[in-house]
């Protein structure tokens, strides 16, 4: 087989039996891989009745159809299972070098059912794979558990993705770490392998990935490495990684601070990332194939936290635990993205946690009494930490903010819930203010995870150098899909959250597309899928493709009981204008989202009540699918 | 003069590209494990270090070889092996000081870099030029105007600061 290597690993946890079966036709031709077959097996396997924590859920890796070749970032996996936060489909990417180490072991996806009796661990070298215990490692930090797992197994160079403390006690925006750096942090996806008592996968594999078309394939991928690279916004991320959006982002007013209690800082540059470049960055590291290499290694050379070093800290960590918090010591910040690594949490939505937090603090919906004695002033990194260490441990406040900020606002009563900066479907968001960016702020209410980025984040309406009024009005219908302000984003958003899903089905890096404003698009999915499978696909037929996975991943959420009535930014960001910086004013309006929305459903084929109508199943090729959902109609 | 495969480890970002550039042009599907270009990760620090053929002026491969089917072509400075002449007896391997002449074993043969006919798709495909492909006079020429460059700087700054002083001012802000 071409692309795909052709083959699922089963793994009961409950019986501990493990099977190998062949990678279906329906599946390759329909859902592409990756995130796309992730999900329609999540939709066959795991229904409204199945509680997230329970033995019935199941939780899938996923690698891409083009992992393990030389497609530009062809090395990122998806996690996906029911979602112990959201209660909805959930799931998670990552970068780094485990999805082609999986793909070379010869699985393209490792399907987990049940639950083991005590800790285990699967280890997968090529052909050969069991489940060995974990007790030792349970309790135990990622990075320790690498470490140990490594020795164990006698080989630095497997590569693994583990669960740290917080997964193992249920935080409900637990992550899985690869390489320790590498998170699949949304939704928590570590919480459901905490509770299968899955403590890490190890993988190791040396055999060889093959393309049908070697030669077009080549000369494809080579031509997609020098568009990359010579590509207006490749520079800063080269050079300085996502901390490069900072600045950017607050120049346009877009920069949420202070719990987006304004959009306007003057202490913007202590997190500026020529600062950051030269007093903590000190190598650019790459993921599989990347050509990029936006990992940025640093170290912290003097203060408290002097000799802490790592990899990856992101815009994410940044916008949460820096602008969210306002804290300004990129050290301490350090220090915060380390504890999350380590013990396995979210550190978006860990950020906004405690941005939301301290608003409360100030606003006195909570005291002293109800942080267990934290002073959760704004600014005050020493209490972050605090609470992030009684987070992981689920300790009395933790233990309240480990529910996610929507479930701790919830329990918390008195108005708290008014004060998250925005969420959707259970899940919040909050980094870029996306009421001034109106297809972002479709794409986060439409997102079928939940308020997030990676769905769609339509980069196009955010970097002017990236198009030109003719290309948008030849592809969106409008100049205006370039103007963020403008609600004219339908098509573009359904563009991009098509263009997403498909990146994510290759396992393909979204900085490397038009998600980022450039580079690879649509067009370019066909080309290296076709050429690395013998499968046929052009622009519109990969595109057909996408849209039967979204429309999947929408069912899945209707059939949970979700409508239009889910499909809303709540929170500040729903009603509230933004306050200070060049976009203070701008807000979401209702009526014309709510028109938006309108247009947006239309485009996908869904009714106005967003649920998928039979004529669009029944073209995408999923009556089975309108079975299950039609009764959910009302009109 | 003939060009060389140039490694500058400090570039290196750990993409592995130039693995998968080799291993598919050379054995026909991307598989870093038959790649002749390897690179050597020192995790959890941050170091990665391509280790490749030098094409030896006198070869220790060429030298053990019982069946004389390794050779330095003279004009290209490129070290083959014959795969009429190579009888699979794995002795290169054991000469080799540096690990890069490998054992095939689907071709049941030695296998090495020979620079992809003058146009090694490693470099092709590194970002960084991590791996380049240049003439080496060039290479140690541009390392010494680097550490020229930091000497300049230097002594730039000294003359400043010495003019300044000998004139009675101070460096201001501009």
């Amino acid at each position: 087989m071409y692309g795909w290597m052709g083959t699922i690993l089963r793994v009961d946890l409950s019986s501990g039996k493990i099977e190998k079966e062949p990678l279906s036709d329906r599946l390759r031709l329909n859902y592409i891989g990756g995130r796309g077959i992730n999900s329609r097996i999540l939709y066959d396997s795991v229904g409204p009745e199945v509680d997230p924590l329970s033995p019935e859920n199941t939780l899938i890796f996923g690698t891409g159809t083009v992992v393990g070749t030389i497609a530009p970032s062809a090395g990122r996996i998806t996690a996906t299972a029911k979602s112990p936060l959201t209660g909805i489909l959930g799931d998670g990417n990552a970068g780094g070098h485990f999805s082609a180490m999986m793909k070379r072991a010869g699985y393209d996806h490792i399907v987990f059912t049940g639950k083991a009796e005590k800790p285990v661990y699967l280890w997968i070298d090529n052909d050969h794979v069991e489940l060995r215990p974990a007790d030792h490692l349970w309790g135990k930090t990622t990075s320790e558990t690498e470490e140990r797992i490594h020795k164990e197994l006698g080989d630095p160079m497997i590569k693994i993705g583990a669960i740290g403390p917080a997964g193992e006690r249920l935080v409900k925006y637990a992550s899985i770490m690869f390489e320790t750096c590498h998170a699949v942090g949304r939704t928590g996806m570590g919480t459901v392998m905490g509770s299968k008592n899955l403590k890490a996968v190890a993988v190791r594999g040396n055999k060889g990935v093959r393309v049908a078309h070697p030669g077009p394939f080549m000369r494809l991928a080579q031509n997609l490495h020098e568009r990359i690279i010579s590509s207006p916004m490749y520079k800063g991320l080269a050079y300085y990684g996502t901390p490069y959006f900072t600045v950017g982002q607050y120049k346009m007013g877009w920069l949420a601070v202070k719990n987006s209690q304004t959009n306007e800082w003057p202490d913007v540059l202590k997190l500026g990332h020529r600062l950051l470049k030269k007093d903590y960055f000190v190598k650019e590291l790459a993921c599989t194939a990347c050509p990029r290499h936006c990992n940025q290694a640093w170290l912290v050379r003097s203060g408290p936290y002097a000799g802490l070093r790592g990899a990856k800290i992101e815009y994410g960590a940044i916008a949460g635990f820096g602008h969210g918090c306002t804290i300004t010591d990129f050290a301490a910040i350090a220090k915060m993205n380390v504890l999350c690594d380590e013990y396995g949490i979210d550190v978006i939505e860990m950020g906004f946690a405690l941005s939301t937090a301290m608003e409360w603090y100030e606003k006195e919906l909570i005291t002293k009494d109800d942080t267990d004695g934290i002073d959760l002033s704004w600014g005050n990194a020493e209490a972050a930490i605090a609470v992030i260490n009684k987070v992981a441990a689920r300790q009395g406040f933790g233990d309240l903010l480990a529910e996610g900020p929507v479930r701790a606002a919830r329990q918390i009563g008195r108005g708290a819930e008014r004060y998250i900066s925005v969420h959707s479907k259970g899940m919040t968001y909050g980094m870029d203010d996306i009421r001034a960016m109106k297809g972002y702020a479709l794409s986060a209410a439409t997102s079928t995870r939940g308020a997030d980025h990676l769905r769609g984040m339509p980069g196009l309406e955010m970097i002017p150098q990236a198009s030109t009024p003719e290309m948008l009005e030849k592809r969106f219908g409008t100049a205006e899909a370039g103007i963020a302000t403008s609600y004219k984003k339908a098509p573009l958003v359904v563009y991009i959250q098509n263009l997403a899903t498909l990146t994510d089905c290759l396992e393909l890096c979204k900085y490397n597309t038009e998600f980022q404003g450039e580079a690879m698009n649509i067009n370019d999915r066909a080309g290296l899928f076709s050429l690395a499978t013998g499968v046929e696909m052009d622009e519109k037929a990969i595109t057909t493709a996408a849209e039967r996975i979204y429309t999947v991943e929408k069912a899945f959420l209707v059939r949970e009981g979700m409508t239009r009535k889910d499909d809303v930014l709540n929170g500040k960001w729903g009603s509230e204008p933004i306050v200070g910086g060049p976009c203070d004013g701008e807000r979401i309006h209702a009526d014309k989202f709510n028109k938006l929305l309108d247009e947006y459903y239309q485009l996908r084929g869904w009714d106005m009540n967003g649920i998928p109508t039979a004529a669009t199943l029944s073209a995408l090729g999923l009556e089975d699918v309108n079975q299950d959902i039609k009764h959910k109609r009302t009109t | 003069m003939a060009k060389v495969l140039v490694v500058n480890p400090d570039q290196c970002t750990g993409c592995g590209a130039c693995e998968l550039a080799c291993s598919m042009r050379n054995a026909g599907e991307f598989n870093p494990s038959r790649s002749r270009i390897q690179v050597v990760s020192f995790e959890p620090d941050f170091f990665r270090c391509p280790v490749v053929c030098l094409q030896c002026y006198e070869p220790p491969c060429a030298a053990i070889c019982p069946t004389e089917a390794i050779t330095r072509d003279e004009v290209t400075g490129i070290v083959k092996v014959s795969k009429e002449k190579c009888d699979g007896c794995r002795m290169c391997e054991e000469a080799c000081p540096f690990g890069v002449i490998l054992f095939s074993e689907l071709e049941q043969k030695a296998v090495k870099c020979e620079l992809c006919d003058g146009n090694p798709q490693c470099v092709v495909f590194c970002p960084t030029k991590a791996v380049d492909f240049r003439e080496p006079e060039a290479k140690t020429a541009d390392k010494r105007k680097t550490l020229a460059n930091k000497l300049k700087e230097v002594y730039e700054l000294q003359a400043v600061y010495y003019q300044l002083e000998a004139g009675g001012g101070k460096i201001a802000a501009r």
